[in-house]
């Protein structure tokens, strides 16, 4: 058992820092039905704005804190109640695309600052020892970060028990109409929610700056993931169960990292519990104990074009033939494009499960992958080229069902967080793997015989996009097209008409994983050999928002994306425009996800409206009553003699 | 308690939708207690009764979106019970929903296709890639007929978003026909229409009864729809089956009245015009 104990003692410590993020996610969730998956960003904020405080300009830590975690908690608080309220009326695809906007867009905005190097970062709280069990001594920091969790779990329970507050809360989460109608504005109750949910991932973000010694972007934004895991055991309800979650967690990896040094096999397992049980959880509750939060609204379908025939086949002419010079006139950048055209395949093959049926995946890259992976090693067995690139789409079938799994079980926010964690937890422990991607992650991955150069093989990548193209027409016109169609809109009217849609959801996943691992094999053969390291896990969520922002069209958005995601920040030598530019496109991913049900047509349309009235004059004042002013009516009353004292 | 009217029946009670006993509990509430019903083909059989009073649950439980706490559900002499619900389609049930479920993303005539072609596609994965040139032009046929039936071959090219409610409710129902299902399940199918779509509905109802022999089990509030269009009819009222019988008798009867008074005498009067 002691020889147990320095790992639970830090276990405990970082399981508390899990469980405040999850308490503030969980708040949020509930209040307003929306799941930020920036969370984490906003704790990684956090920590850099302590460590630019405390660190850099020498304020002592508690103001630092103050300012950090208080002030900053409170202003973006603020800003993410107005960010919750545009997205409340949309569909859950593109909630989840405007909260991943938010990550990335936060998470540009610190390396714009302050660089992508994690900087080392002294433990600010006593290190003091205060007892010590059987030989490991418990410090005062953390005692600290267990006590302020403990304290925010009781103070959570009793507020959301006992005050007014707490009530308005709850009743916000039942019927915000009816609140409203009882005199307690809705919209400021979610803004006390939102601000003690970024007061609490500030808290956390800060803590677990403290735990690891270091800031760095990504390690603190992932926070939010262990969050994730220590939420589900709470069945993102309970606030008070989300701290415990965290502490399970916690303690599990602790036990399992003691295990490891005895136990290889385990090794990186650690890392992993709270992916796995993110999965686990997802897959296994019941489902009716998991309940989606929010407003959960249809996805307008997409209106057929408005551009004639004729302006549509010219414009596909025209690309095709730039995609045919393209190589001839880039120039030096080429490889760019090189890049762009590999993942086209990768951005259909998600298409058809978004857009056509929709689905969510936030583990693509993980089929890619495993899609990489199996190519490199079925050349080594010196199978041919392109049939080597056909069987590693097929070798990630199983990969495909496997995920299919939750998919009949789940939908929606949950199936999004299973397929997150499944995505991860494949990244984290199997990438590393040497059956994987080979001892020192080095996997022979050659292009093809003949098109070596950059040039011939960028034809040989345009070729493969232009099959996944046609399969994806083809698939669109056919009976599957018509049932994943149905199966997007209208669920449980498809099945009650005869179609068994769980055998519908399997061949969409299937088939969605075997293009996604030939587009992975392709883009393992622009380097030569390839690694884990070229398939990040959380990539998966920039590819859902990069193919959302690209636009409602299955084929047009798998090019546009790929330009988007890999050809336009690498124009630019300069870091500070490409960090600028994910600025720009989080911001970009927030504002179309909130107009995605049509919010911005009609801002639009209100626009051109008033400026209208003030190029031509009112058109009919009656029509247009909510844009007249008051004094105006009142003027006119006054004239027709109805009211205003004589 | 009423039993199910089985002995009058052509068919006897292997003909078309048999529920004995049926219960269905959400936690602590009983949505539906110990209903028996039959819905034979070639009659239209309603189930009417006040809000709540677990007409669609019955529904769901019958199509087999909500799995009974006990009692069973009998097609066509098999027993469904436990049969999830595209089994139950391929038996030959089919069914609209309340708030309508159409294919938004779907032009009208995929839309009624689809009520076929979900059928053959089935638990078949190879069906599920392509038809098979046999099943083309039946589901071109039979698409055709739903839509002129319907009177909406006119709408067959444009998109379910674009219509009104009741041409909505029309392609929802177009969509079941071709389906070529035994026994139609419908969920307050006039509920959004106006009076004059609402005798359009009617008429097709009756043809598809009188002509094709179908069977349909009506949820309606319209009273005088359900006059006008139903054989037999059951009423719940808190979950229990209160009455059971031919129209004329279910307006005379004490006990549908008393469950009705009160908030929803009009619909008594309703029903006396809807028999006129």
């Amino acid at each position: 058992m002691s020889a147990y104990l320095p790992f639970l003692v830090f276990g405990i410590t970082a399981g508390a820092v899990y469980g405040i993020s999850a308490m503030g996610l969980v708040l949020t969730y509930k209040t307003s039905g929306l799941f930020n998956f920036g969370h984490g960003a906003v704790s990684a904020m956090a920590a850099f704005l302590f460590y630019s405080l405390h660190v850099e300009h020498g304020l002592p830590w508690p103001i630092a804190a103050l300012i950090a975690v208080v002030g900053f908690g409170i202003l973006i608080g603020v800003v993410l109640e107005r960010v919750a309220a545009a997205l409340a009326e949309v569909a859950i695809t593109y909630k989840i695309v405007g909260t991943i906007g938010l990550l990335v867009g936060i998470r540009a905005l610190i390396v714009l600052i302050y660089s992508e190097e994690a900087r080392v970062f002294a433990p600010f709280l006593p290190q003091a020892k205060v007892f010590s069990i059987q030989g490991v001594s418990v410090n005062v920091e953390n005692l600290i970060t267990l006590g302020l969790g403990v304290a925010a779990a009781a103070g959570l329970f009793v507020l959301f028990r006992v005050t007014r507050l707490g009530i308005a809360v709850r009743a916000v989460v039942d019927d915000a109409a009816l609140l409203d109608v009882t005199g307690e504005d809705p919209t400021r109750v979610r803004r006390r929610a939102w601000v003690l949910g970024s007061i609490f991932a500030a808290v956390s973000g800060v803590l677990f700056a403290s735990v690891q010694q270091q800031v760095q972007v990504d390690v603190l934004s992932l926070l939010i993931v262990q969050a994730f895991g220590a939420a589900a055991l709470a069945r993102f309800s309970s606030l008070p169960g989300s701290f415990v979650g965290g502490l399970v967690i916690g303690m599990v990896q602790a036990v399992i990292s003691k295990e490891a040094t005895r136990m290889p096999a385990l090794v990186g397992l650690d890392l992993n519990v709270p992916f796995l049980v993110l999965f686990v959880v997802l897959v296994v509750l019941p489902k009716g104990r998991l309940v989606e939060l929010g407003r959960q609204v249809k996805a307008r379908a997409v209106p057929p074009s408005r551009v004639p025939l004729r302006h549509r086949q010219v414009g596909v002419a025209l690309a095709l033939v730039f995609a045919l010079v393209l190589p001839h006139i880039v120039g030096s950048r080429l490889p760019l494009w090189n890049t762009a055209m590999s993942e086209v395949v990768l951005f259909l093959s998600l298409g058809l499960l978004v857009r056509l049926s929709g689905q969510i995946s936030l583990c693509h890259v993980g089929f890619a992958a495993a899609g990489a992976a199996a190519f490199g090693h079925i050349l080594s067995w010196g199978v041919p080229w392109g049939v080597a690139l056909l069987l590693a789409g097929l070798a990630t079938v199983p990969v495909g069902a496997l995920i299919a799994v939750p998919a009949i079980r789940l939908s929606g926010l949950y199936l999004g967080l299973a397929t997150l964690g499944f995505g991860i937890f494949l990244a984290q422990f199997f990438y590393t793997k040497g059956y994987m991607f080979g001892v020192g992650q080095q996997l022979a991955t050659p292009r093809p015989a003949g098109f070596t150069s950059d040039v011939k093989y960028y034809y040989v990548l345009l070729g493969l996009a232009l099959v996944g193209t046609a399969v994806v027409l083809v698939v669109e016109r056919s009976r599957l097209g018509r049932l994943l169609r149905g199966l997007g809109d209208a669920p449980v009217a498809l099945s009650t008409l005869g179609a068994n849609t769980n055998v519908t959801l399997v061949m969409v996943f299937c088939l969605s994983a075997v293009m996604a691992g030939v587009s992975g094999a392709a883009f393992a053969g622009l380097f030569g050999r390839v690694g884990g390291f070229s398939f990040p896990a959380t990539q998966s969520l920039t590819l859902l928002a990069v193919l959302v922002v690209a636009g409602p069209r299955i084929i047009s958005a798998a090019f546009v994306a790929p330009i988007l995601l890999f050809v336009l920040p690498g124009y630019t030598d300069n870091p500070d425009i490409a960090n600028g530019l994910q600025v720009a496109f989080g911001l970009t991913a927030v504002i179309v996800a909130a107009g995605s049900q049509g919010a911005l047509d009609a801002w639009f349309g209100r626009l051109a409206l008033q400026a209208r009235e003030r190029l031509v004059g009112p058109a009919d004042r009656r029509i247009n009553r909510p844009a007249r002013r008051r004094s105006e009516r009142a003027a006119e009353l006054t004239a027709s003699g109805v009211g205003g004292a004589r | 308690m009423t039993g199910p009217t089985t002995e009058a029946v052509p068919g006897g009670p292997d003909n078309g939708l048999l529920l004995s006993g049926l219960v269905v509990r959400f936690g602590g509430l009983v949505a539906v207690d110990g209903v028996n019903l039959h819905a034979p083909t070639g009659r239209v059989t309603g189930l009417i009764g006040p809000n709540g009073a677990g007409k669609t649950t019955t529904f769901n439980a019958c199509s087999g979106l909500v799995r009974p706490t006990a009692g069973s559900v009998r097609l066509f002499g098999q027993d469904v019970t436990s049969a999830s619900p595209p089994a139950r389609a391929q038996r030959g049930l089919g069914r609209t929903f309340q708030r309508m479920e159409l294919f938004d993303s779907l032009l009208v005539r995929e839309n009624v296709a689809l009520g076929r072609e979900a059928g053959l596609a089935g638990s078949r994965p190879w069906h599920h890639l392509r038809a098979r040139h046999a099943d083309r032009d039946a589901i071109r046929a039979a698409t055709d007929d739903a839509l002129e039936l319907c009177g909406i071959t006119e709408l067959a090219d444009r998109r379910p978003a674009d219509l009104s409610t009741g041409q909505r409710r029309l392609v929802e129902l177009a969509r079941v026909v071709a389906g070529g299902f035994r026994l139609l399940l419908l969920d307050e199918p006039s509920s959004g229409l106006d009076h004059s779509e609402t005798d359009r509905f009617g008429d097709v109802l009756r043809h598809l009864v009188d002509e094709r022999g179908t069977g349909l089990l009506i949820v309606e509030h319209d009273m005088g729809l359900v006059m006008r269009v139903c054989d037999y009819l059951y009423v719940l009222d808190f979950g229990r089956p209160i009455f059971d019988g031919e129209p004329e008798a279910v307006v005379a009867s004490d006990v549908v009245r008393a469950a009705y008074l009160g908030d929803e005498t009009a619909e008594i009067e309703e029903m006396e015009a809807g028999l006129v």
